[in-house]
């Protein structure tokens, strides 16, 4: 940021020397703020015009408006003679910067002509203010529907549903603070597409609540309520996203505190509005962090988390899971360190939790289950990297980097944070990687060993497992240039080789052959190419995989597969995207010699004839079979799609519409198997329709 | 629907002493229901979910699914039974997803949850046998004995040779909200699923878009291809394919499936979308069901990438909504041009940034961070220009310091509709 500056002066003019002088046979060129108020407040709409005492002479430059740090020339009608801004989408920024004029020679030189002090009022008192409400109404159906063979009708093969939204947002700035409101709602007049009808069917409400924030920030603070998310340890909570309450407060620049209390999976509706009130369903976190060196933050910090959870038997709304009731409860301590150039850094942790099973009716049905004992079980992990070369020029225009980075992992058996759920237990993990970067082009390759059954359970399989990946990036169109080529394409390649093996046939575990005991091969594949131009894009994927079984008793029982996918992408016009897209997979099963084929095309298009008309065309058709022909599927669809919207007010179609749409589809499918002696033939097509009035 | 009925003490311990006489007589193989696969590796540290088959089952319904560390004789019913002092859990009613199948067979996907597997680890710890049991006990409609069949679960750790299966399926949009919202024309941010599963293969199937007024998915038609019997699968109601995918997932029990390209998420008619995966089933040995082996009829049923539940969809609404302010969580992603990542421009060449057009956009804001990510240069453009030539004086400002760059699309009235990823540039100093 420029320093702010204390007096208003309306004309001023700074000569900088080294930069090219005007012309000698015509005055000095200067700068006059033409409608300066006299107040010296403008508003965050008003226009600045600013004029130069004569016209630039041809090959004389061109003027640049610059406003705090902001080049704002690009958004400016500029002339000969002057200067016009007048702010759009983007508003003055409230408060007190620099307002200077600029004479950008031909050579690119810039000379300042002038300079003032821009004062800009905010709203209402705020220093940004915006709120935007908006309803939607809606109302589609289904008149047409034909299917061959003749079936049955049904009550939905023509219907016409009712439905609408309402959204409100809101920012507020003032004073260093931002707030922010925000909720949608959503309502559906037909059940099944009511917002919880996945979960409560026909009490699903008809207007549900899908989403709301509420958050107040300052650069030392914030507080929020609504989806909130928390990751502070990696195997105490993790991604975690929710419906809940947030605060994170920097009480000195050395400490921090970060607490949260939400449900225990993310949901939507009114039910629980806050998210943490049901104790059932419940998660709560606290971390405590000390950043050692606060000029320098992530330098070394020191963070000690705490969670405790219970889980009742039912997912996220955007989540599948076998689920049960369980609860969690833990802490977790994780050291954050690097150098002041990330030549080195260091990443670890430790965390212990307590787990207990509550019960749960649906799984125990009034049965006596044997119990699950408690217990307390403990994870860790240290991932550290040191820049081997770092920063190290590589030519005119390209640096390089070499990282070697190794890792440790040791969870527990039966280990076990609900706010981490994606952890695996009875896990040890140790590996190692060096990452190579060439300017744009890059190459890792990893080495990781694992194997589980940590408690050496003499009943249960122990596996053991070693992982090769070795990924290479090279975007050729950049390599050794500062400005890029759209006709050599980015290239990238990865294998990747997992040999897992298992250590013996179990003692009185139920295994009765070494063919349970696995030893398996897997190899893949990744080749992938793609082309970007202004307008165009191409891209072709390959990926071939081989599962490769050697354990006795299953030496035959391997899998080969190649995919294919060549896709083009073309705009030619903003009003015109154009899309195909072609692909061949091969999928091989060796024992019993059987083969599948994929064949697959694609087109798609999307024109705007007109500012406020769509036409969406989408066809494909994808074709699996054996070439044996013991079995064969085709699926073609087939989707037209025309849209019109009607603005209430031409100059703001934004605002308050209409919108109209008519959608044909067609969907064929073909189908038999001669093992299971079925054979299947169908095709329907539809007609839809749908208006949605919006009003904002 | 079975109907669940709870076993009780007295009914045992009768059965038990009953039969415990007839109970070498009478064993598993007299049972005329028959089951494939008849044994499975589990994990033990979380869920599996494995397809069975029953065959035989006609004039009889399926009714209670146990799960247990030890069988007794079930006489004078037919096949073992659970011991009741060793029952780990019942399938529940949420789980389960048995369905007839063809005249003579039963569908089963057995999900065994995670404080079963904890339970049954447990006794291993102890010493006891490490395998447990999946009791299906069948009624007969004629009169005739019950019958139990039972699957052995072997424990291991979820990777090779346990069949393949999903058994945690979350989806979500860049900014995880349970709801995105998007102005018309956006583009959506990048959605992607994340996948707990057991077992290896290869994951096949499709991104679908449910869009407004399309009929929305029943249960039977978001489950994988594979948790049905093979005569349903082909009535699974399809919708508009987005984008196919065939991976391969090494045995490690977690992947991150990217989702479809946005672009080609429609977002050009306002309502509700739902953005659906579609497991198609695949060829998975340790998940085969042999048909011919339960008497059910021919050939096997491939059943790789089951799972015991269905999948979960993602919801976007179009039209108005939390992405009309200029402080979405979500916005979509903008492409940039030049200069390529980790670029170092010589002290003498222009410093030209470029990125990709938004049709959308009415303005662009480039932001220039310096090495501590404070603000140290922006600029404004007009949509019909995607090129900004930077000041000569700022290569003198920040010469030889790492610098990052990015580009923000602004709608007419000022809301971020699209952003791009951060990107390091290095300018050379004077020599």
């Amino acid at each position: 940021m420029l320093p702010m500056v204390s007096s208003f002066a309306v004309h001023v003019m700074v000569a900088v020397a080294g930069v090219a002088a005007d012309p000698p046979d015509l005055p000095a060129v200067s700068a006059t703020w033409a409608d300066a108020p006299a107040s010296g407040w403008v508003s965050p709409r008003d226009p600045l015009r600013i004029a130069l005492n004569r016209n630039l002479a041809p090959g004389e430059g061109r003027l640049a408006v610059v406003i705090g740090n902001a080049d704002w020339t690009g958004i400016c009608d500029v002339s000969p003679g002057g200067v016009t801004c007048r702010p759009g989408a983007v508003s003055l920024p409230s408060g007190v910067r620099d307002l200077s004029v600029q004479l950008v020679d031909p050579a690119g030189g810039w000379r300042e002509l002038a300079r003032w002090p821009l004062r800009v009022r905010s709203a209402g008192g705020f220093e940004r203010l915006e709120a935007a409400p908006a309803l939607e109404f809606l109302t589609k159906g289904q008149h047409v529907q034909r299917r061959t063979p003749a079936a049955a009708p049904t009550p939905r093969d023509t219907f016409q549903d009712i439905g609408g939204r309402g959204s409100f947002t809101s920012t507020l700035v003032k004073s260093g603070w931002t707030t922010r409101l925000s909720a949608a709602v959503v309502a559906a007049g037909y059940l099944n597409e009511r917002l919880r009808h996945s979960t409560l069917q026909a009490d699903a409400p008809v207007a549900d609540l899908a989403s709301y924030l509420v958050s107040v920030e300052s650069s030392r603070a914030s507080f929020t309520l609504g989806h909130v998310q928390f990751s502070p340890h990696r195997h105490l909570v993790a991604d975690f996203g929710a419906r809940g309450a947030a605060a994170k407060i920097r009480l000195t620049p050395v400490l921090d505190v970060e607490v949260g209390a939400t449900s225990a999976t993310s949901l939507v509706g009114w039910s629980v509005p806050f998210g943490f009130t049901d104790a059932s369903h419940q998660a709560l976190n606290l971390t405590v962090g000390i950043e050692a060196l606060p000029r320098r933050p992530g330098g070394l910090r020191v963070a000690a988390s705490i969670a405790d959870g219970e889980r009742g038997p039912r997912p996220g709304v955007t989540q599948g899971l076998v689920t049960d009731a369980q609860r969690s409860r833990g802490a977790g301590l994780r050291v954050v360190a690097s150098d002041a150039t990330r030549r080195f850094t260091l990443d670890a942790g430790l965390a212990r939790t307590r787990f207990e099973a509550p019960d749960d009716p649906g799984l125990s049905q009034g049965l006596a289950l044997t119990p699950i004992a408690t217990t307390t079980r403990a994870a860790r992990y240290v991932d550290a990297s040191v820049g081997l070369v770092h920063q190290a020029r590589l030519g005119a225009t390209q640096t390089a980097n070499v990282t070697l980075a190794v890792h440790h992992e040791q969870v527990d058996p039966l280990y076990r944070s609900l706010s981490a759920s994606s952890v695996l237990a009875d896990q040890r993990r140790d590996g190692a990687n060096v990452t190579v970067a060439l300017g744009p082009s890059s190459s890792r390759v990893a080495y990781e060993r694992s194997h589980d059954n940590l408690a050496g359970v003499t009943s249960m399989l122990t596996t053991r497992t070693r992982k090769l990946d070795a990924t290479t990036m090279v975007p050729l169109g950049s390599v050794g240039r500062t400005e890029s080529t759209p006709w050599l394409p980015a290239l990238s390649y990865q294998i990747v080789r997992v040999h897992q093996r298992g250590d013996a046939l179990p003692v009185d575990g139920g295994f009765d052959s070494l063919s349970q005991v696995p030893d398996q091969l897997s190899t893949l594949h990744t080749l992938g190419a793609e082309w970007l131009g202004a307008h165009w894009r191409g891209g072709y994927r390959f990926n071939r995989s081989l599962q490769d079984n050697r354990q006795i008793g299953r030496a035959a029982a391997d899998f080969l597969t190649a995919a294919h996918v060549l896709a083009f992408g073309a705009m030619p016009s903003p009003r015109v995207n154009l899309g195909v897209e072609l692909g061949f997979d091969a999928a091989e099963a060796f024992e019993n010699n059987q083969r599948d084929l994929t064949r697959r095309a694609a087109f798609s298009a999307m024109l705007q004839p007109t500012r406020l008309t769509n036409l969406t065309a989408l066809v494909s058709r994808t074709r699996v079979f054996d070439p044996a022909g013991a079995r064969a599927s085709t699926n073609t669809d087939l989707s037209v799609q025309l849209s019109q919207t009607l603005p209430f007010n031409s100059r703001r179609p934004e605002r308050s519409r209409a919108q109209a749409f008519v959608r044909f589809a067609r969907q064929t499918l073909s189908a038999f198997d001669l093992a299971v002696a079925q054979s299947t033939g169908s095709q329907a097509w539809t007609l839809n329709t749908g208006v949605t009035l919006h009003l904002q | 629907m079975r109907t669940a009925i709870p076993i009780r003490r007295w009914s045992l311990a009768v059965g038990l002493g009953l039969g415990f006489g007839l109970a070498t007589l009478v064993g598993p193989a007299d049972a005329q229901v028959r089951v494939n696969p008849t044994g499975v590796n589990v994990n033990t540290q979380g869920p599996t979910t494995v397809f069975l088959t029953f065959g035989g089952v006609r004039d009889l319904v399926p009714v209670e699914a146990l799960w247990c560390g030890a069988l007794l004789p079930a006489a004078p019913e037919l096949g073992q039974r659970c011991d009741p002092a060793t029952i780990y859990g019942a399938l529940p009613a949420r789980l389960d997803l048995s369905q007839s199948s063809g005249s003579s067979g039963f569908t089963d996907i057995m999900s065994i949850p995670s404080t079963v597997a904890r339970r049954a680890y447990q006794a291993a710890e102890r010493g006891e046998n490490g395998a447990f049991f999946y009791v299906r006990r069948f009624r007969s409609t004629i009169g005739g004995p019950d019958q139990f069949v039972a699957v052995t679960c072997r424990l291991a750790g979820g990777g090779a040779r346990t069949p393949f299966g999903l058994v945690d399926v979350t989806l979500r949009f860049e900014g995880d909200e349970p709801v995105t919202s998007v102005r018309t024309g956006d583009r959506l941010p990048a959605a992607r699923a994340e996948l707990l599963f057991t077992g290896t293969g290869r994951l096949r199937g499709r991104w679908e878009i449910v869009r407004p007024g399309d009929e929305p998915p029943a249960p039977a038609d978001l489950v994988p291809e594979a948790a049905l019997p093979i005569e349903r699968r082909a009535e699974q109601r399809r919708y508009t394919e987005v984008e196919r995918f065939n991976v391969f997932l090494p045995p490690v029990g977690r992947f991150t499936l990217p989702g479809p390209d946005p672009a080609r998420l429609p977002a050009d008619l306002e309502g509700t979308y739902l953005l659906l995966l579609r497991i198609e089933a695949v060829n998975d040995k340790e998940g085969d069901s042999s048909l011919a082996a339960v008497g059910a009829g021919g050939g096997v049923v491939h059943s790789g990438g089951v799972a015991g539940f269905p999948l979960p969809v993602l919801r976007y609404l179009v039209g108005a909504g939390v992405g009309d302010t200029g402080d979405a969580r979500s916005p979509g992603v903008l492409g940039l041009v030049d200069p390529p990542p980790a670029a170092l421009i010589a002290a003498a060449t222009p410093l030209r940034f470029s990125w990709r057009a938004i049709p959308q956009a009415a303005v662009y804001r480039l932001e220039i961070d310096d090495p501590a990510s404070e603000p140290l240069f922006s600029a404004l453009t007009a949509t019909r220009s995607t090129v900004y030539e930077a000041p000569s004086w700022l290569s003198e400002k920040a010469a030889d310091r790492p610098l990052r760059w990015r580009v923000l699309a602004l709608g007419p009235t000022g809301t971020l509709i699209r952003r791009s990823e951060w990107r390091s540039v290095r300018l050379a100093a004077r020599p």
